[in-house]
């Protein structure tokens, strides 16, 4: 039993220093952000203002929770992927409806 | 007379729908969302569930699979497509019906037996009800909120192509009390209650005559047969 914890602790170790690498921008990446339309109501985002009202912090006004996806790639990316991430993000990834794609950003 | 059910991961109704078209005398097919062969279906039905855990949005994953491609193909050439619940939103969000479906108004989930009117008794799933019946069947979602751009809206008020509208109450603040629409043609019908849990006397929504005895969705299905033979 202790092995196979300390085996968990070991992978989650180092799922943790691979996701602190990414965060450090070592993976190149699109990333695409997803934001719920303006005039729509946000439930998660009133459910988290109220919590934070409770928590003293009255002069938030408002909380929007949005969506942050990111599209790794194992070499350098180019001009058409990110064509191809604006296209997927306008067709699958956001639906215009709903939502708005606030941003799509490269990070090498 | 065969009637295509899909089944998506996360689907739930597929057997209820299969199901609802046996008894309305029709011969189900049960169709898998990873095959693009529907199998020379009369008509399809989109089930209820919660297709690929309802990940990214409900019902966008489901939109891009290669059964629903398929789809999206037959219904331009007039292919009779019945979305329900999951399937009215997978319908959305492959466009085959203009508009979004978004987290009910009051954030319950709801399960409750719902009074709808029927505004369009001249598309594919709907021509056995009188125009204005009202119908009683159970609805049960999370998202079903009916939105639309106004323009849209507007398009879809004066083209007649509301199918239904929630009577006496709005459960979940869908806009101009939007419970199913249908396309221009009237081949394609999606609605977020569900009729096929309303097939069976003694298994359907209780009504004043008897508990249990509503069959108001047999129509829908029965509706499409009859179409179909006619054709």
């Amino acid at each position: 039993m202790d092995v196979a914890r300390l085996q968990t602790a070991s992978n989650s170790t180092r799922n943790l220093a691979s996701a602190q690498e990414n965060r450090r921008g070592k993976v190149p990446k699109i990333i695409v952000e997803i934001m719920p339309k303006q005039d729509l109501l946000d439930p998660q985002g009133k459910a988290v203002a109220n919590s934070l009202h409770r928590a003293g912090q009255e002069e938030i006004s408002a909380v929007r929770i949005g969506k942050r996806i990111e599209l790794h790639f194992d070499r350098e990316i180019t001009d058409q992927d990110l064509e191809m991430a604006k296209d997927q993000a306008a067709n699958f990834l956001s639906n215009d409806v709903i939502e708005d794609v606030i941003a799509i950003t490269k990070e090498d | 007379m065969k009637i295509g059910v899909i089944t998506y991961p996360g689907t739930l109704d597929d057997r209820d729908a299969q199901r609802a078209i046996r008894l309305a005398g029709g011969t189900p097919v049960p169709l898998w969302h990873d095959d693009d062969d529907l199998k020379k279906v009369d008509a399809v039905v989109l089930p209820g569930g919660f297709s690929y855990g309802d990940y990214l949005r409900c019902g966008a994953i489901a939109a891009k699979a290669p059964a629903t491609k398929e789809v999206i193909r037959l219904a331009a050439k007039g292919l009779p497509v019945l979305g329900i619940c999951n399937g009215f939103q997978i319908l959305v969000e492959s466009h085959l019906l203009p508009g979004g479906l978004i987290r009910n108004e009051k954030q319950h989930f709801i399960c409750r037996d719902q009074k709808l009117r029927v505004e369009n008794n001249e598309t594919a799933w709907t021509s056995l009800f009188e125009k204005d019946q009202e119908i009683l069947i159970p609805l049960k979602n999370g998202e079903g909120g009916y939105i639309a751009t106004d323009d849209t809206l507007k398009m879809l008020e004066q083209e007649n192509r509301i199918a239904f509208r929630y009577v006496e109450n709005n459960p979940n603040g869908s806009m101009n009390d939007i419970a199913g629409i249908t396309n221009e043609r009237g081949n394609v019908v999606g609605l977020m209650p569900h009729p096929e849990h309303a097939v069976e006397a003694g298994f359907g929504p209780d009504t004043p005559t008897a508990m249990r005895s509503g069959i108001d969705g047999l129509l829908f299905f029965e509706s499409v047969l009859k179409m179909v033979v006619n054709s």
